[in-house]
């Protein structure tokens, strides 16, 4: 009677032990499932966050191209507005709050880096529009860089493809 | 005897919940590993198809200096038109996508993006351009346009 007794307590023990394995393998696969979403959408709100502060800097009237360029563009930036903009050195970075803003050029390739400035604009594929200390990482996003280009006497829309990287402070 | 079959009862009954719990695990286990084929919506992709249909091109129309857009490009090509130098305007669109993304994204075996995958297709669902490099893998990002008055759809995925 005591033996039978035993083996159902025994019995009890091994599914109770079953039961708790389950719901530790269910539980472990669950929080898998959910933790590979969680990366997902880090990266997408990362890439996001970059592409707002971008498309925000792109869009700022200092540096968009507004309706210069026939018509209304988005992620468009004015080069010759630019170049201007880098002659006054302003001190956008706090009111930015971003510790450094360049652009480069990226198709047309050009050989070799050169850096923008007024005497071998546009003959150049790096605007280094500021740079400063304490530089977290980079951000990256594309956006279309325009100017005017005369040829022959005629004025023209001259658009290439470019990266804005911009890097927040580290605090 | 009585006893005996109590005991085969209980048996069965055991195996019979191992055999419920194995099938749990077994639909949660196909559950996780299951193939993710759908597209991520990018915003990296989608900024870099914006910024590439500004683009100048080499492609003159009607008359000097009047260089295409790569959006006004792709309308010319559906459209079948020429280049002012008599270059075919679909030629010059197929190298200039090719040269752009290959100087935008770095593709290879090596590299983080194995491949890409690009099309434009009209309303007609003729294919003006539709090509692929490197390996299609089963994760892809990607971005699509769609021009209302020309009724051309452009797709990419990295």
């Amino acid at each position: 009677m005591v033996k039978k007794a035993q083996v159902k307590i025994q019995q009890t023990a091994f599914m109770l032990i079953a039961l708790t394995l389950f719901f530790v393998l269910v539980g472990l696969f669950f929080l898998s499932f959910k933790l590979s979403g969680l990366r997902e959408k880090a990266t997408l709100l990362d890439e996001k966050n970059a592409l707002i502060l971008s498309s925000k800097i792109a869009n700022y009237p200092e540096f968009s191209c507004e309706e210069a360029y026939d018509s209304k563009r988005v992620n468009c930036i004015d080069a010759d507005k630019l170049i201007v903009f880098m002659n006054f050195k302003p001190k956008y970075s706090s009111f930015l709050e971003i510790s450094s803003l360049e652009l480069r050029k990226i198709y047309p390739k050009q050989t070799s880096e050169i850096i923008c400035n007024s005497s071998n604009y546009p003959d150049c594929n790096y605007f280094k529009i500021f740079s400063g200390e304490n530089s977290g990482p980079d951000y990256t996003s594309f956006v279309s860089l325009c100017r005017k280009e005369i040829y022959s006497g005629a004025i023209y829309n001259k658009c290439e493809l470019a990266k804005i990287i911009v890097s927040y402070k580290i605090k | 005897m009585i006893e005996n079959r109590k005991a085969q009862e209980e048996m069965i009954g055991f195996a019979l919940i191992i055999i419920i719990i194995a099938v749990i695990i077994l639909v949660f286990f196909s559950l996780s590993t299951r193939d993710k084929r759908d597209t991520i919506e990018s915003y990296e992709v989608e900024n870099f198809l914006q910024a590439t249909l500004q683009y100048s091109t080499l492609c003159e129309m009607s008359y000097s200096t009047n260089f295409l857009d790569l959006n006004e490009l792709i309308k010319n090509c559906n459209s079948g038109n020429y280049c002012l130098d008599q270059k075919n305007s679909c030629e010059v669109l197929n190298q200039t996508l090719k040269e752009l993304i290959s100087e935008s994204w770095k593709i290879g075996s090596d590299n983080i993006y194995k491949g890409y995958t690009i099309d434009i297709n009209s309303s007609k669902s003729e294919q003006i351009i539709s090509y692929s490099e490197g390996n299609i893998t089963k994760s892809y990002k990607g971005s699509n346009q769609f021009f209302e008055t020309y009724f051309i759809d452009l797709k990419i995925y990295f």
